[in-house]
């Protein structure tokens, strides 16, 4: 094994570890405090995910803003993922056709 | 968090995450033919993705590894970008059990879109989790040989618009979660908290420290009965 090998089984380990420990965790067995905490968790990471995904690409153009509230009215009346993500993946590749990036 | 019924679900998570496909399968082939480029050969680009198996950790070290970085840069590097899989398993841990060999295979198939699917559609089922990572990890591995055979031929997936669609599905995954001022509140101050650290940290580590923000803020807010606006 070349010591490539050696570093990418290392970056697995780190990696599955991290997974694993949290799902080692007693979640469950949280009240109070600690339960309303993970309850955030979804909603804060996603939103995260959004917004720190956003430096860097071309998504801070009006193109992204129009597809973004279309995911969000299709998402909110809908609930349908595939859905939304098609038409706003549609509305903002039509968009930056039209020039409005 | 209201455990949904524990049975079944391996199909109706493996088709969940197909909407995603649309952005993995360019990015995974965008991270082979960066690996390529940057002199990885192609048994190692492949073993990343079998065995990492985390986007943009991949991305993080085959940009180290064409700077020249060493061994610990990369594994240390990954630790931190992928530190926010902790509260993942977390979230996961206190709705759905998971034991044995389910719960190694989860922990190896526990991404940021797993995640997110299975909290929104999946909770307190085991299967859908594993279904939805599954099929994640099929089609990302997939890309990964395809972009690593085509390496010269492919274009960059910001060259076709394709960039959007994680951003863009996250949204979908947190719209229906909005439901109150509670959580308009906690999408919004990590929402402002990663876009602001995004520039000055590693992005896991912004991601991290945004989330718990958000999240511990939100705990301590009184429980919202009025819908968000």
């Amino acid at each position: 094994m070349t010591p490539l090998t050696w570093t990418i089984l290392a970056m697995a380990a780190v990696t599955f570890g991290v997974r694993l420990w949290g799902l080692l965790l007693p979640g469950a067995q949280l009240r109070g405090y600690g339960r309303r905490f993970l309850d955030a968790v979804p909603v804060a990471v996603f939103a995260a995910l959004v917004a720190g995904g956003l430096p860097g690409t071309d998504a801070t153009d009006g193109a992204w803003r129009l597809a973004a509230a279309a995911v969000t009215v299709v998402v909110a009346r809908t609930r349908g993922l595939a859905a939304g993500l098609l038409l706003g993946l549609g509305v903002y590749l039509t968009a930056r056709a039209l020039g409005w990036a | 968090m209201n455990a949904a019924p524990a049975a079944g679900g391996f199909g109706a998570g493996f088709r969940a995450m197909v909407p995603l496909w649309i952005g993995v399968v360019p990015f995974g082939a965008a991270y082979a033919v960066s690996a390529r480029a940057a002199g990885i050969d192609l048994l190692h680009t492949q073993l990343m993705s079998l065995f990492v198996f985390a986007g943009g950790a991949q991305f993080a070290a085959v940009g180290l590894i064409a700077a020249g970085a060493g061994p610990w840069t990369l594994i240390s590097t990954t630790f931190l970008l992928n530190l926010r899989h902790l509260l993942y398993g977390v979230v996961v841990a206190a709705t759905t059990e998971l034991r044995g060999g389910r719960r190694l295979l989860a922990a190896h198939l526990l991404t940021d879109e797993a995640f997110g699917v299975h909290v929104a559609h999946g909770r307190g089922r085991p299967a859908f989790l594993i279904g939805a990572g599954l099929s994640l990890f099929v089609v990302w591995n997939a890309a990964t040989l395809t972009g690593s055979l085509l390496a010269r031929s492919l274009p960059e997936p910001q060259a076709i618009g394709l960039d959007i669609v994680f951003p863009l599905a996250f949204l979908a995954l947190l719209v229906p979660l909005v439901r109150e001022r509670r959580t308009l509140a906690v999408a919004g101050i990590a929402g402002i908290g990663a876009w602001g650290l995004a520039g000055v940290l590693e992005p896991g580590a912004a991601l991290l420290i945004a989330t718990a923000l958000a999240a511990g803020i939100g705990a301590a807010l009184p429980a919202g009965s009025r819908e968000a606006p």
